[in-house]
């Protein structure tokens, strides 16, 4: 690659928890606003090369790294491996999420659940984040960028019989994403959270639980597109004097 | 009638000794744990049976799940059915930005402040649940006002961990409302322990509008409010323990 290549090199976006839906839909997204993106994915390497297709077929470049976020050493790799694909990071976007199993009250929680969700929402969060700051920050070298997070509307309404936990780590998140943005500031890295409502994606459907419509005064599940817009908008540098800030994309829940 | 069981973690020294002995003094019998200090927490139990009530010092961590499940069977053992959780023990990462703490203090902080509090709060509901044939009860958790502050440079796990916290009470309080057993939450301004104090951070005093630290008896209080049948509609709810900062 020529030294005129080099500096015109796109953008790189590294979405943990990219190959379905929210974000599947900002890894895709990101690509029709000239990223390249790395896809990270556990499972489901099928779905990942779907988003990777949709990403070269923008004329971007796409990577696919498998790893589990609640793993140190997964965490790690993904880092590594991004950094040889692509050579740059601009952007992280932590989605990797879940409830870590089956949503119930807690006093029959298994605590492998409990322990999965708290690693893989909020600890595989922290080493994410602290992982790039290594690499973006103006401070240690780096070139600046964005973190973003995806928190949960469910942080402010409790989850109640819903899997209380899941509220709490995502509570985690909203606490994590103000105290770090303070401390970031002055490394030239911004950071924000979206706090989506319920959103229509594979593994929430609205035809499963149709009474949960009364509870959106929009009256409507949103899109993951709807979410990867705002998730766009805050990693862009039209939001250059914005951080900390968690925005909800939740039809007004 | 016998006298109300109170487990209280973290309870050799600090917020959970104050908190131990004031339950002491108002007619409660006392479980406490720690993790190394075997000395202060056998001197809390003495003083807590001073004041003519049972007491059971247990050394247990509550970032170890078994060391939980044998700390609920101890109590059921020796004191009986337990009535009221206090979820004080808690840790600090040690200062520092994000990006130079590794993953095994991480992994330490979110053990013990949020995994450690989940499960001993199944363990309680599984206990004093009506539903499940309990007889109610409440449970305390011990948040800080650093989830608002959200400690940049110094503290961002620790306060995630309480952020946490604050949201598990809110859900909590509603889930198990109408089970007999009330949920609440203190959220702890700098109150002087050996963790954190006046002599070692001196500077933190101009944060506090009082003017000062609290003390743990202050927090103490507090909880033994939340505790009481005094506060009998009080559920899902943070009580700010702080000087007004």
């Amino acid at each position: 690659m020529s030294k005129g290549e080099t500096t015109m090199s796109a953008p790189v976006m590294l979405v943990a928890g990219g190959s379905r839906g929210i974000g599947a839909a900002i890894a895709k997204m990101a690509s029709e606003r000239g990223y390249d993106v790395a896809i990270n994915y556990v499972n489901n390497r099928e779905a990942a090369e779907a988003v990777a297709a949709h990403v070269r077929a923008q004329g971007q470049q796409a990577a696919l790294i498998q790893g589990d976020m609640a793993q140190e050493a997964d965490i790690k790799r993904m880092f590594a491996e991004c950094e040889a694909a692509f050579g740059r990071l601009d952007t992280l976007v932590y989605n990797a999420g879940g409830g870590g199993g089956k949503l119930s009250s807690l006093a029959d929680a298994a605590t492998s659940t409990l322990r999965r969700a708290i690693d893989l929402n909020l600890l595989g969060a922290h080493f994410a984040a602290s992982e790039a700051i290594r690499r973006m920050s103006t401070r240690r070298g780096g070139n600046g960028g964005n973190i973003l997070f995806t928190s949960s509307r469910s942080s402010e309404y409790g989850n109640p019989g819903l899997g209380v936990w899941y509220a709490a780590v995502k509570n985690g998140i909203n606490v994590l994403t103000t105290a770090l943005s303070k401390e970031v500031a002055e490394d030239g890295i911004r950071v924000n959270a979206i706090s989506p409502g319920p959103i229509h994606t594979d593994a929430n459907d609205p035809a499963a639980h149709p009474e949960r419509l009364a509870w959106i005064p929009m009256k409507r599940y949103g899109q993951p597109s709807e979410v990867a817009e705002a998730a766009l908008f805050l990693t862009s540098p039209a939001a250059s004097f914005i951080t900390g800030v968690i925005l909800n994309v939740s039809g007004g829940r | 009638m016998p006298s109300p069981i109170m487990l209280v973690t973290g309870g050799s020294r600090g917020i959970g000794a104050a908190i131990a002995r004031l339950a002491a003094e108002r007619g409660w019998d006392i479980a406490l744990t720690y993790t190394s200090k075997t000395d202060g927490a056998e001197k809390v139990a003495d003083e807590v049976r001073a004041f003519g009530r049972r007491a059971i010092a247990i050394k247990a961590d509550m970032g170890v799940e078994e060391d939980i499940l044998r700390m609920f069977t101890e109590v059921d053992e020796k004191l009986g059915t337990l009535d009221c959780l206090v979820n004080n023990a808690g840790i600090q990462n040690d200062p520092g930005p994000l990006a130079d703490l590794d993953w095994g203090q991480l992994r330490r902080v979110m053990d013990v402040n949020l995994l450690g509090v989940h499960i001993a709060c199944a363990e309680a509901i599984r206990r004093m649940s009506t539903a499940r044939g309990g007889h109610g009860g409440s449970i305390i958790f011990m948040g800080s006002r650093a989830t608002y502050y959200g400690g940049p440079g110094r503290a961002i796990p620790y306060a995630t961990s309480k952020g946490g916290l604050d949201a598990l009470n809110y859900g909590l309080g509603k889930e198990v409302a109408a089970e007999g057993i009330r949920v609440n939450l203190i959220c702890a301004g700098p109150i002087s322990t050996d963790m954190n104090n006046e002599i070692s951070a001196p500077q933190r005093i101009l944060e506090i509008p009082m003017g000062r630290y609290g003390k743990p008896e202050e927090v103490a209080k507090a909880v033994l409010f939340l505790a009481s049948e005094e506060a009998s509609f009080v559920a899902g709810a943070s009580l700010m323990v702080s000087g007004a900062r």
